[in-house]
């Protein structure tokens, strides 16, 4: 539990730049704030913790909005448990005894990785740290400059420092690196110049080219993916994914052994399954079109219904805020007449039986001047939110319009696929019966579906139980469908009114709150003149407030 | 209109008091604004009497060689008989060309046509104004007018189109109005001449103009006719200046969205009683009413004072301006074009009261229809003859409709084609120098004065600031009580363009082009502040894009300073100071309250970005406002009262008494104390800063407006790197390029080579060459050796080159010879490798034969050359006689 003790004395606050942090010189202040409030280790974004003599990395997993992290000139021997600190961005952890690179995995967002100086003999382990910007790996125990070839992947690298490994005496690692990390601009804080890339590549040509092809596949399967996921992605939202294409019905083959076992028949179920294919694509695409047309018309509705409410909340904001203006002008002169009654009273120009009807008036006054805002401010908001409430009303029913038209197109595709489905199936039936038993043309087919077209019962049951199988699939699918697309009406029209509820709510406490803080100023101001009076007199205008 | 009730409001306003409200018959006075432009054209010098002859008067004098002379002017008679005219002058210019005192045999043929048309005309048509067909040039000769058109091509940027030419026109000449203002002119110099002396009468301009419309392509007539008395005089001072720029801003309507919204805002109940309403419109229209009749009433007096005086020859006036038919040019409608003015007139211009017949180059038409309705309900299809009576009858091609004829035989097309046609112009190609056009106005200056305006042109560089033109806006029309000046420059170096000095608000605003060092684009003070300090009125726009600090305007008056950002990366929007006056004890104003207002930063919360930083510098405290988050009505303040820095020795302590604030978020934490401390130590930190910032802004400003100053006291201005004619260093430069040209071709004259220089020097060290000729013995040493030497180098020339060639010539042979044997059983690319090198080979086997032949051509005039100079060589002198005396060669 050392490390517990030491961080909680040692955290230097947030705002300190790390160069300024001398202890002994900055005044008491920082200091005695400190001890006042305590540390707020949730929201501290940078710890240092060097020179510790620390064993183990543990007990981090608090300093949730953690940034950056400094364990450097310690005895760590193992990277661990750094997992809860996914919003990490500079990670330190230099001169330490760490043998292995391990358990990075969750730091996605890492951007400067400093591990000079430790005991490490392979590059590893590192393949999610895509964000990687300036990597240090200086005086390590890396034995193969190759090894670095391993950097490669890391796209958003810059900045290298390498020096102080066994390898850097060979004169050749420096040329490799040069050569092989074409995206590094930087060397040891170095610039590379063109030329020396440009030597290096002559010496390494055969070894880049391997290293360059890997990197090209590997970027170009990528790319698709991503390209993929995106399309995905987008169809989801107008939830027809994997709809376009015959990818879904291939699938569906796929999951059922016994329809693809039967397809391996051939001949004229090819053609027909083709057909289906084609039918079946056919009308998804209708479905498709339908469901981004649909989209789009959404995605405008919500446009048009939100410009409504965005600009009414603008006008209604920009009314309070002209209200409260009036309302300071109001008061000014109103503190003003109270600060000269103080003032004349603190100088003893005057009792305070003297003064009493003076300060009486005003703080009648100053409650009408503050009932008034009130009662503005709480006009305006009820006339905002009644204001828009039909708009709200109208919204939810057109949208439910909407998702129920979809349904209905949605429910027509399906209904054709589960047709072209029976026509399949009875087709399959037909071609298959006229093969039954017959073991010429069935020569070459496979053991297991020879067994089965010999005899009629098995056959008819096989056929029977894809079919049952391709139903509940497309059935499967369907709901799918249905469900998503009434959670999603669902969630808009209940998230509309919860977030208009909220909205209301939080403005109606501000305007209270705003009150009340006003007329508690005034009650102090008139307490600051009180205080000194007997409290006979409190009493008397204690009534008012 | 507008501009006279803009103009006269104020002054109205204020005599309203003492006067009534109907005072505006003491502005608008005619005589007042006669007086004040006492021109001589207006009164006097004019013969206004009406003419004798053709009104159908009786003619009561007696038959006088005068009144017979006048007679034949007024009737526009053409003169049959061709004086003898030699050695014209006219005015100041002598040197004419032929053309311009005889008559071609064809010039004199159409004359008599005009003449016998003439005559039919006013058979025909007893009642109307004689036709004009003719005119005396400045030679005193009789010349049909359309031969005085001479189309001419103008080459400038802005001569291709109507406008320019109009404009350039307008620009260009001095108008001197008819002296027999009911009258034919009595001379019609050509426009060639009219362009030197760049002044001339409505018909002269015209002249020029129509020729330059036809020369850029357009379907351009002359007109003649009758206009009204402004239009003849060139009168504008009843006319609304067109020059005056127009200010009132345009205000852009934002388009109704395309589609019915579909939500809306339920409305607001309405709680007003609808019968209150009505009785308070009925009020107000009823007011409104009457105001509107107060002012009509107004508007219609100013209207009838500013009706031109009654003219007893309204519609008699003679006038020529220009007629521009559609069809060329992408002119769609017929339309008039003003020469004096260089505007276009619609058909229904009220000015044009009467056209009489429309010429251009190739024809001349009357018009027999009548112009009671307008100009606008005639018939402009010249082609109709029976609107339109044409003098010759030979259409020009482009209106000849050939319907039926057969051109191939010959009867026919002579029948068709041979029609008297007006002969090629006697006039010279009306070309203007570049000087000339850049000049544009006559003497680089022209003043017009319109309607409580008067508007200066200049040309450019012709003035010492750069000024190209003045418009100046009085109050009155008599000119006294300016109201607003605009002026143009150009050429500036300090790159001012425009000025506009309000006279009664004493304001003066200036505009500049981009690309000043300091990057101002607009520069508004008052004419009383002072010249070269930041405490007077003034605003100053920037150029903000091209300046570091980002600042677009400053607004500066005595006891305020404001700085306006945009796009600063720090967020500042702006910086406003405002100061107290300075004491007796220390004169200088000072800093009261700094504001800085900063747009708000969406990468952080609303409660953490500051909007406002208000330092109170005398009062010793800050003021912070952030943002408002969304939502939200109320914003988070804090205001601290700044310790006294001498007392804690330098540093910042921190006290929670003197610090409070307002957080708008009930459900927020409190502020942590050390935060608020932070916040304390940057914005003093800050504050100092700004303070420092604004010293510097104010010694900057300073040195702007010292800047400024200069440029107007001492304006310079800029010649273009390719400007012949103005750039100096370059012409300079030229000039010395030229001497320096010229030193060398004369150094080369000088330093020719004396072939006999090396056997001087051999026989007499070089020291000899100018001294006294050889003798005999001597020379014809020298001259030998020369010689000798001259034809030995010539013969190795030639040995050389011809051996070279013999060597090549053999390889070449031989190559060709190794190829014909070896031919067949060669590989395709040895052939081509032989075919290359054979190629090359001959190349250079022709190339060697040319010098050869080149060589032997020259050698032998080479020997020549060098035996003439030998010959009449000054050393040799005495050899030479000699051998001349025994015949020697």
């Amino acid at each position: 539990m050392s490390e517990k003790k030491s961080l909680n004395s040692l955290i230097i606050h947030p705002d300190i730049e790390p160069g300024n942090n001398n202890y002994t010189t900055t005044n008491n202040n920082f200091r005695s704030k400190f001890a006042e409030e305590g540390v707020h280790l949730d929201e501290a974004p940078i710890v240092r913790l060097e020179f510790q003599n620390i064993l183990r990395i543990d007990y981090l997993w608090m300093l949730k909005s953690l940034r950056k992290l400094t364990l450097a000139h310690n005895l760590i021997e193992k990277i661990e448990n750094l997992d809860q600190l996914t919003g990490l961005n500079e990670l330190d952890l230099s001169f330490n005894k760490i043998e292995k690179i391990e358990n990075l995995d969750e730091l996605v967002n890492l951007e400067v990785l400093s591990l000079f100086h430790n005991k490490i003999r392979k590059l590893e382990n590192m393949d999610t740290l895509q964000n990687l910007l300036v990597f240090s790996i200086g005086d390590n125990l890396i034995e193969d400059y190759k090894e670095m070839a391993y950097m490669r992947r890391f796209r958003k690298l810059r900045s290298v420092s390498f020096k102080g490994n066994p390898c850097c005496d060979d004169p050749m690692a420096y040329q490799f690196l040069k050569s092989a990390l074409t995206r590094v601009t930087y060397l040891d804080y170095k610039t590379i110049t063109e030329e020396e890339r440009e030597s290096g590549k002559a010496i390494f040509r055969g070894l880049l080219r391997k290293l360059d092809e890997a990197d090209e596949k590997s970027e170009k399967e990528r790319i698709a993916k991503e390209e993929y996921d995106a399309k995905v992605e987008f169809y989801a939202l107008s939830f027809v994914e994997y709809l376009s294409g015959p990818e879904l019905l291939e699938s569906m083959f796929e999951k059922d052994p016994d329809g693809s076992l039967l397809l391996k028949v051939g001949g004229e179920l090819l053609g027909f399954y083709e057909q289906y294919k084609e039918q079946y694509v056919e009308t998804m695409a209708g479905l498709v079109e339908f469901a981004q047309e649909a989209y789009n018309a959404r995605q405008h509705e919500i446009k048009l219904f939100k410009d409504l409410v965005n600009n009414a909340l603008e006008d209604s904001v920009q009314k309070s805020k002209e209200v409260l203006e009036e309302f300071e002008k109001k008061k000014k002169p109103l503190t003003e007449a109270m600060n000269e009654v103080i003032r004349k009273f603190s100088t003893k120009q005057a009792t305070i039986e003297q003064l009493e009807p003076r300060i009486v008036d005003l703080g009648e006054s100053f409650n009408d001047v503050l009932y008034e805002l009130w009662k503005s401010l709480m006009t305006i908001e009820m006339q905002l939110y009644e204001r828009c409430e039909e708009s709200r009303v109208q919204f939810s029913v057109n949208m439910t319009e909407m998702i129920t038209k979809l349904m209905e197109v949605s429910r027509n595709a399906f209904g054709a696929w589960r047709e072209n489905e029976a026509v399949w199936s009875m087709r399959q039936f037909e071609s298959l019966s006229k093969l039954l038993g017959n073991k010429v043309m069935l020569g070459d087919a496979p053991a297991e579906l020879f067994e089965v077209m010999m005899d009629r019962d098995m056959m008819m049951n096989l056929v029977a139980q894809s079919s049952d199988n391709h139903m509940r699939f497309i059935d499967a699918r369907e709901d799918l469908l249905m469900t998503r697309a009434n959670n999603w009406r669902d969630d808009l029209v209940q998230g509309t009114n919860d977030n208009e509820i909220k909205r209301n709510r939080d403005r109606i406490l501000e305007i209270n709150y705003f009150i009340d803080n006003q007329r508690e100023e005034w009650t102090d101001m008139q307490m600051g003149l009180t205080e000194a009076v007997d409290p006979e007199t409190v009493a008397l205008l204690g009534d008012d407030f | 209109m507008s501009v006279v009730k803009l103009a006269s409001e104020p002054v109205s306003t204020e005599k309203n008091l003492e006067m009534g409200p109907m005072d505006t018959l003491l502005e608008v006075n005619e005589n007042v604004a006669s007086k004040i432009f006492d021109r001589p054209l207006e009164e006097g010098e004019f013969e206004e009497i009406s003419p004798r002859i053709f009104s159908l008067k009786d003619v009561k004098e007696s038959l006088t060689k005068s009144s017979l002379n006048n007679a034949i002017y007024e009737l526009g008679v053409v003169n049959l008989c061709w004086p003898e005219i030699s050695e014209p002058v006219f005015e100041t210019r002598t040197c004419f060309p032929k053309s311009y005192y005889t008559n071609s045999a064809k010039e004199r043929l159409l004359l008599a046509y005009a003449e016998n048309f003439r005559r039919q005309f006013q058979f025909h048509y007893r009642a109307r104004k004689p036709l004009l067909l003719q005119a005396p040039n400045e030679c005193g000769l009789q010349k049909m007018v359309c031969t005085t058109i001479r189309p001419t091509k103008l080459c400038y940027a802005d001569t291709n189109t109507w406008q320019g030419i109009a404009n350039l026109v307008a620009d260009y000449f001095d108008y001197e109005p008819l002296k027999k203002p009911m009258l034919h002119p009595e001379r019609l110099m050509s426009p060639y001449t009219a362009i030197i002396r760049r002044s001339g009468n409505p018909f002269e301009i015209a002249h020029v103009l129509v020729s330059w419309l036809i020369g850029a392509g357009y379907d351009a007539y002359i007109v003649v006719g009758c206009a009204k008395r402004d239009v003849c005089m060139a009168i504008r001072y009843r006319t609304v200046c067109p020059d005056i720029p127009d200010e009132s801003e345009i205000v852009e309507e934002v388009p109704p969205p395309e589609e019915e919204p579909r939500y809306r805002l339920v409305p607001l109940p309405d709680l007003t009683s609808k019968y209150c309403q009505q009785m308070n419109k009925k009020e107000e229209d009823k007011k409104q009413n009457e105001l509107d009749k107060i002012e009509n009433e107004r508007m219609r007096k100013i209207a009838d004072l500013e009706k031109p005086p009654h003219d007893e020859i309204d519609g008699w006036r003679t006038h020529a301006w220009i007629l521009v038919l559609p069809g060329s040019m992408g002119v769609e409608e017929p339309f008039f074009i003003e020469p004096s003015e260089g505007n276009q007139y619609p058909l229904e211009a009220k000015q044009y009261q009467h056209l009489d017949s429309v010429y251009n180059h190739e024809n001349y038409y009357v018009n027999l229809q009548s112009c009671d309705n307008g100009l606008n309900s005639l018939n402009y299809d010249l082609s109709d003859i029976t609107c339109w009576e044409h003098l010759l009858a030979g259409e020009p091609f482009s209106r000849r409709q050939m319907v039926g004829i057969d051109t191939a035989d010959k009867k026919t097309a002579v029948d068709t084609e041979k029609h008297l046609d007006v002969p090629a112009s006697w006039v010279e190609k009306l070309d203007i120098t570049a000087d000339e056009y850049e000049q544009r106005y006559p003497g680089s200056h022209k003043v017009i004065h319109y309607k409580k305006v008067v508007l200066e042109k200049f040309s450019p560089y012709s003035q010492r600031d750069g000024i190209v033109k003045r418009v100046k806006i009085f109050d009155d029309y008599a000119l006294t009580i300016p109201l607003i000046t605009y002026e143009w420059y150009k050429n500036r170096v300090d790159k001012m363009e425009t000025v506009r000095i309000d006279h009664v608000k004493r304001q003066v605003l200036e505009r500049f082009g981009v690309g000043r060092r300091d990057h101002i684009i607009k520069h508004v003070y008052s004419m009383d502040a002072p010249a070269v300090s930041v405490e007077g009125d003034r605003t100053l726009e920037f150029n903000y894009y091209a300046r570091l600090d980002h600042l677009t305007k400053l607004v500066c008056s005595p006891l305020t300073f404001d700085e306006y950002y945009t796009d600063r990366d720090d967020r500042l929007e702006s910086r406003m100071i405002v100061y107290i006056e300075g004491t007796k004890a220390e004169p200088k104003r000072q800093m009261k309250d700094i504001t800085e207002t900063y747009r708000r930063n969406p990468s952080i919360p609303a409660k953490d970005d500051v909007f406002k930083k208000i330092f109170h510098i005398q009062d010793n405290t800050i003021e912070l406002f952030y943002h408002y988050a969304y939502n939200f009505i109320t914003n988070n303040t804090r205001s601290y009262i700044k310790p006294n820095l001498a007392e804690t020795g330098g540093k910042i302590l921190y006290y929670p008494e003197k610090t409070s604030g307002y957080i708008a978020d009930p459900c927020a934490k409190p502020p942590r104390p050390l935060n608020i401390y932070y916040a304390l130590c940057e914005n003093m930190d800050w504050e100092y800063k700004t303070n420092k910032h604004i010293r510097d802004r104010e010694t900057d400003i300073n040195g702007y407006l010292k800047q400024r100053y200069k440029e107007l006291t001492e304006p310079l201005l800029f010649v273009a790197l390719f400007d012949t004619e103005r750039n100096e260093a370059a012409k300079k430069g030229w000039k010395e390029q030229e001497t320096q040209k010229a030193e060398v071709t004369e150094r080369e004259k000088e330093a020719e080579i004396d072939p006999l220089a090396p056997y001087l020097a051999r026989m007499f060290g070089s020291g000899r060459g100018t001294g006294a000729p050889l003798t005999i013995k001597e020379a014809t040493l020298v001259r030998e050796q020369c010689i000798n030497d001259f034809k030995a180098k010539q013969l190795a020339r030639q040995n050389l080159v011809q051996e070279r060639f013999d060597t090549l010539n053999s390889e070449y042979k031989n190559k060709r010879l190794w190829y014909l044997a070896n031919q067949f059983i060669l590989t395709p690319e040895k052939e081509s490798a032989y075919f290359a090198a054979s190629a090359e080979l001959a190349f250079k086997v022709h190339a060697l034969e040319v010098r050869l032949t080149r060589h032997k051509d020259l050698s032998e005039p080479r020997y020549k050359i060098l035996m003439e100079y030998l010959d009449k060589h000054p050393l040799l002198k005495d050899y030479n006689r000699m051998r001349h005396y025994y015949g020697v060669k």
